[in-house]
Parts: C-alpha cells; sequence; structure tokens
C-alpha cells in the first residue's frame, strides 16, 4: 500500500501524537487527531480541497516499557483516509 | 524516523529483538548439536551440576568425547562460549554491552551457585537414587531444588537489595531467556518423538483443542466480568480480559494495540501479569502434585492454560515435572523426564501462536463494529504475523530436525542423541535457571501499590476462575493420559 504521507504516533498521558513531514497534530481521541491532522493538511495547502489522502501511521515502538518489549516489540501501525 | 522503533517490515525486528535472538541462539545450538551427525561433537563442552555428596564431584562436562576435560575447565569454557553468544545478541539488540556482560556475568554466577548447591544429594535425589549417594533421607526434589532457590534468590535481590537489582537490570531477560529454552526444549521433543512420536502427536492435539476452548471460555467471562461487575471501560476490559485468560504481558499489549487503547492500560494489566505468576509459580506445583497425580498431563495443561507468561508457565511446569515424578517415583513409578513439562509449555505455545490471530479479529471487531466509522482506518493482516512469537518458529525448526532425523535415517539416531544431549538437557537446564534468577530480579511486589480496582478483577480471574475452568479444559483434553515409564 502507498500512502501520501508517513507519520509516527506516539502517546503522552492524555493524547495521541502524530508527527511526520513536518506536520505536527495531536487530540485525547482518534477522532480528535483526525480532526487536527486534517484541519493541519488543509490549511498546509499542500492537497486540494476534496482530495482523499492515505496516511499511514507507524506506531514509536518505544511508547511501550523497555521491560515490556520482549513480550511484543510491536504495538500498532494505522493507516488512515482523510478526505481533505 | 531514525530513532523510533517501527515494525513495518515483515522482517522488522529479525536482529533487533530478543523474540528473534531466542530463535537464533537456539537454533545455533541445535546446528552445532546436529554436527554429531558427521560424527563430530561440538557441543560436548556444555557442564551440568550432577547430585553430589561430596562438593567435588558434584560437576560433569556433558559430552563422552570431553571427559578428559577437568569440570571446573569445562565451567570456563561454557562461561565463555555461552557468554560470547548472548553478548552477540546484546551488542545487536543495541544494549549497553559493557553492562550487560558485567550483570549477566553476576547472574551467571549467581545462577550456577543456586543450581550446583541445588544438586546436594539430600535435596535432590530421587527415592531410587539415595542408596547410590549412602543416604538415608533426601527432600527428592529433582531439579526443583535449584529452581526454587534460583527464585528465591531472585526474589530477595528484586525486592530487598534494590540497588543489585538495578545494577543487573540490563541483564535479567527472563522472556529472552525462556524464549531460548524453548528452542532447545524443542530438540527433546524431537529427541522423544523417536521413541514415542505418537504420544508427541496426541499431546499436541490435545493442547491445540484445549486452548481454542480456553480460549472461547476465559476471555468473555473476564469481559463480562469486568464490565458488568467492575463497571470497567472497553479498553479496560478487554486488555484485562486478554492478560487474564490468554498470555498475560504478550496478549495485553497485543489487544492494547488491537483495539488502539493508549499505552498505561497494558502496562497496568502487565504489572499485574507479572506479580501474580510468582504466586503460581510457587503454589500450583504442590496444589496439583497433592490432588492429581492419577492425571500428571492434565496438570501439566492446566499450567499451561492458568500461568500466565512463558517464563512463568515453564517454570512452574518444570517445578511440577520434578514433583510429580518424584512422587512417582515414590511409589515406585519411574516417568520420563519432561513430559509433564511439555504438556505446559506446548499449552502455552498453542496459546502463544493465537494471539495473533486473536488481536487481529479484536482488531476487525473494534474497528468494524465497537468503534465504527466506514473508510476510516483499516487492519492490515500483517498484524498476525506482527504478533507472532518468532520464537516459535525456533522450537519448531529444532523439534522437526530432530524427527526428520528418524525418519529420513533411522540409523543415524544413536548420533544425532550425542548432540541433542548437551543442548536439550544442558543448555535448557541452565536457561531455565537463568530464567528463575532473572524472573525474581524483575519481580517488585511494591508496583501493586495503588493499582485498585483492576487488581481485583485480575486477582478474582486468576486465582478463582481461571484455574478450576482450566482444569476442567484440561481434563476434557488430556485425561487418561500418562508419561511414558523410563527406561
Amino acid at each position: 500500500m502507498r500512502a501520501d504521507l508517513e507519520m509516527v504516533i506516539s502517546c503522552d498521558a492524555d493524547r495521541w501524537v502524530a508527527k511526520g513531514d513536518e506536520l505536527v497534530a495531536s487530540g485525547a481521541t482518534w477522532d480528535e487527531l483526525e480532526e487536527d491532522l486534517r484541519r493541519g493538511l488543509a490549511s498546509s495547502e499542500r492537497y486540494a480541497s476534496g482530495t482523499r489522502v492515505t496516511v499511514w501511521m507507524g506506531c514509536d515502538g518505544r511508547m511501550i516499557p523497555e521491560w515490556m518489549r520482549p513480550y511484543q516489540c510491536h504495538y500498532f501501525n494505522r493507516v488512515m483516509h482523510l478526505q481533505i | 524516523m531514525a530513532n523510533e522503533k517501527i515494525f513495518r517490515k515483515w522482517y522488522s525486528g529479525m536482529f533487533s529483538s530478543e523474540d528473534w535472538w531466542a530463535v537464533w541462539l537456539g537454533l545455533a545450538m541445535v546446528i552445532l548439536g546436529l554436527a554429531s551427525l558427521a560424527g563430530v561433537d561440538l557441543v560436548g563442552w556444555v557442564t551440568i551440576p550432577v547430585n553430589w555428596v561430596a562438593p567435588a564431584k558434584g560437576l560433569k562436562v556433558s559430552g563422552a568425547a570431553y571427559q578428559g576435560m577437568y569440570p571446573l575447565l569445562g565451567l570456563a569454557v561454557s562461561y565463555l562460549i555461552i557468554t560470547a553468544m548472548v553478548t552477540l545478541g546484546a551488542w545487536a539488540m543495541k544494549w549497553n554491552v559493557k553492562k550487560f556482560i558485567l550483570g549477566w556475568t553476576v547472574i551467571f554466577i549467581i545462577t550456577w551457585i543456586c543450581w550446583f548447591v541445588g544438586h546436594n544429594a539430600h535435596l535432590a535425589a530421587m527415592e531410587n537414587q539415595m542408596d547410590s549417594f549412602g543416604i538415608s533421607w533426601s527432600l527428592n526434589m529433582g531439579d526443583g531444588a535449584s529452581y526454587l532457590m534460583a527464585l528465591a534468590v531472585g526474589l530477595l535481590i528484586g525486592n530487598v537489595t534494590k540497588g543489585l537489582a538495578a545494577f543487573l537490570k540490563d541483564a535479567a531477560k527472563p522472556e529472552w531467556f525462556i524464549k531460548t529454552a524453548i528452542v532447545y526444549l524443542g530438540v527433546k521433543l524431537g529427541v522423544k518423538c523417536m521413541s514415542a512420536a505418537g504420544f508427541a502427536i496426541d499431546l499436541a492435539l490435545a493442547g491445540a483443542a484445549a486452548t481454542i476452548v480456553a480460549y472461547m471460555l476465559f476471555w468473555p467471562i473476564s469481559y463480562v466480568l469486568a464490565r458488568k461487575a467492575f463497571k470497567m471501560s472497553r479498553d479496560w476490559a478487554a486488555c484485562l480480559a486478554s492478560g487474564v485468560s490468554i498470555c498475560g504481558v504478550s496478549a495485553a499489549v497485543a489487544t492494547g494495540g488491537a483495539i488502539r487503547s493508549r499505552t498505561f492500560v497494558p502496562i497496568v494489566v502487565s504489572i499485574l501479569v507479572v506479580v501474580c505468576t510468582i504466586f503460581m509459580i510457587v503454589g500450583l506445583p504442590p496444589l496439583f502434585t497433592s490432588t492429581l497425580m492419577d492425571e500428571p498431563m492434565v496438570a501439566g495443561s492446566a499450567v499451561g492454560m492458568t500461568v500466565k507468561t512463558d517464563g512463568g508457565d515453564a517454570a512452574t511446569g518444570a517445578i511440577l515435572d520434578d514433583m510429580m515424578r518424584s512422587k512417582a517415583s515414590q511409589a515406585g513409578t519411574e516417568w520420563e523426564e519432561g513430559w509433564i513439562l511439555t504438556a505446559a509449555v506446548m499449552t502455552k505455545i498453542w496459546i502463544d501462536i493465537f494471539i495473533g490471530i486473536w488481536a487481529f479479529l479484536l482488531a476487525l471487531l473494534w474497528v468494524y463494529k465497537v468503534e465504527k466509522k466506514p473508510g476510516q482506518a483499516r487492519v492490515p493482516l500483517s498484524e498476525i504475523w506482527f504478533r507472532f512469537p518468532k520464537f516459535v518458529l525456533g522450537y519448531l525448526i529444532a523439534w522437526f530436525a530432530y524427527v526428520a532425523v528418524s525418519l529420513i535415517s533411522p540409523d543415524a539416531i544413536a548420533a544425532a542423541k550425542i548432540g541433542a544431549g548437551p543442548v536439550e538437557h544442558g543448555m535448557r537446564h541452565l536457561f531455565f535457571m537463568l530464567t528463575f534468577v532473572s524472573i525474581g530480579v524483575i519481580t517488585d511486589f511494591r508496583k501493586l501499590k495503588g493499582i485498585g480496582r483492576p487488581a481485583m478483577v485480575y486477582v478474582i480471574m486468576q486465582f478463582l476462575i481461571i484455574p478450576p475452568l482450566a482444569l476442567l479444559i484440561a481434563w476434557i483434553f488430556h485425561h487418561g493420559m500418562l508419561p511414558p515409564v523410563a527406561g
């Protein structure tokens, strides 16, 4: 699958944070994160209005504490399709 | 994305994760062991403790070709070679190599002291061995004495001498050690299959069937209990249900990832899993030995379904194996070593294998039902592979390699056993022992402080609901199976 945009996702105590390609989006919920990202993409004017953008988000394994990584190194990767 | 740890490709982590390095360490010794087919013993240097009355007779170099080697020299050679192997792994995984070698060396020494002392004949000798040692009493604990001693010493370090625990933290890797030991257990199973293939296949099938039934029962009961009785949110209930009913930390992380839960949920569940496992290791073997002597394979399988980490499961299975064989020996029956342990590990391995599929199904359920947003996100099939426990590949390869030898060239079985012995016995027991010490070192009971409601759910499930259900399921699929008699 080819993504239009690739980002790294991490999580602090309260919020999901997605970074990549000079964009940063965040939100307490996935809905908020997606909305923030959609706004960021729209204001960046790199995609025309109405464009469907595929975003691949790779989860930064460092979100998992080191002592837990031997059990599962991978948390998740996420693919989103956003309508600008 | 230079510094992030992202699993993007199917081969991600192949040289940077403990799971894969268990495969490499395991298979390296398996391949060296198989050299005996060509008449070369490359693993006979592995040195082990044997039951002793006089300490000077408590060490043995495994291979016949190495009997001229002084046992202490054999121990030094074993330390150097095994240290080189694990250090290579530590280096590839980008750990602090200096800290690792120092910590590893201390853990190796502690492990060996426990292993050696635990082989004192008064602790370890079986009923039928006492005369040969000239002793009138023994606790008949087999390897169980060493295991329990290692666990006790590890727990002492982890909970009392915090400074030492912090120093050893970089090298105390119970999951790595136990996964490596399980690959070596694959060699043992392969050798056992040479004489009891039918029993091994029955055991594998029974383990698979029991695992599927266990998934179907444990998870929904745990989830409903958490949701209805304790009013917990969906992500808490799902992670707790996976942690307590499937395979502990692995399942909790996999579920957290599958349902996109924030990481503190699986972290808290994982703390509960790790701490509660200790009580299982100590409690289940004597409980099952006193109540299930007629059904040893049921007991082994129930351990696999009840104890929630691979390390804890193999540890409990190993102690149970020794305790039950010891009691059977006192009654005049000598069961072959390792079958009860194999029942525990095989059930757990099936559970591990299914984690990926279960996480994938949960992810589908969450994306398309619970948090339905058509067109917004999809669940790639690759998630199953990412969750697949890679050390299982090493276990299966080791197992089937020896099965293949017996099928292709039955005349080579004796030669194959020369190289298999030091791996499946010496290396496996050493890595079991390392696991026991390390589990103790990383278990800090104080971590439970402040975890209220999730702990209640977990404890109720883990101690009151899962064990009887696991026993019932294990009995349905394993009852009547007895380990082959030794000799």
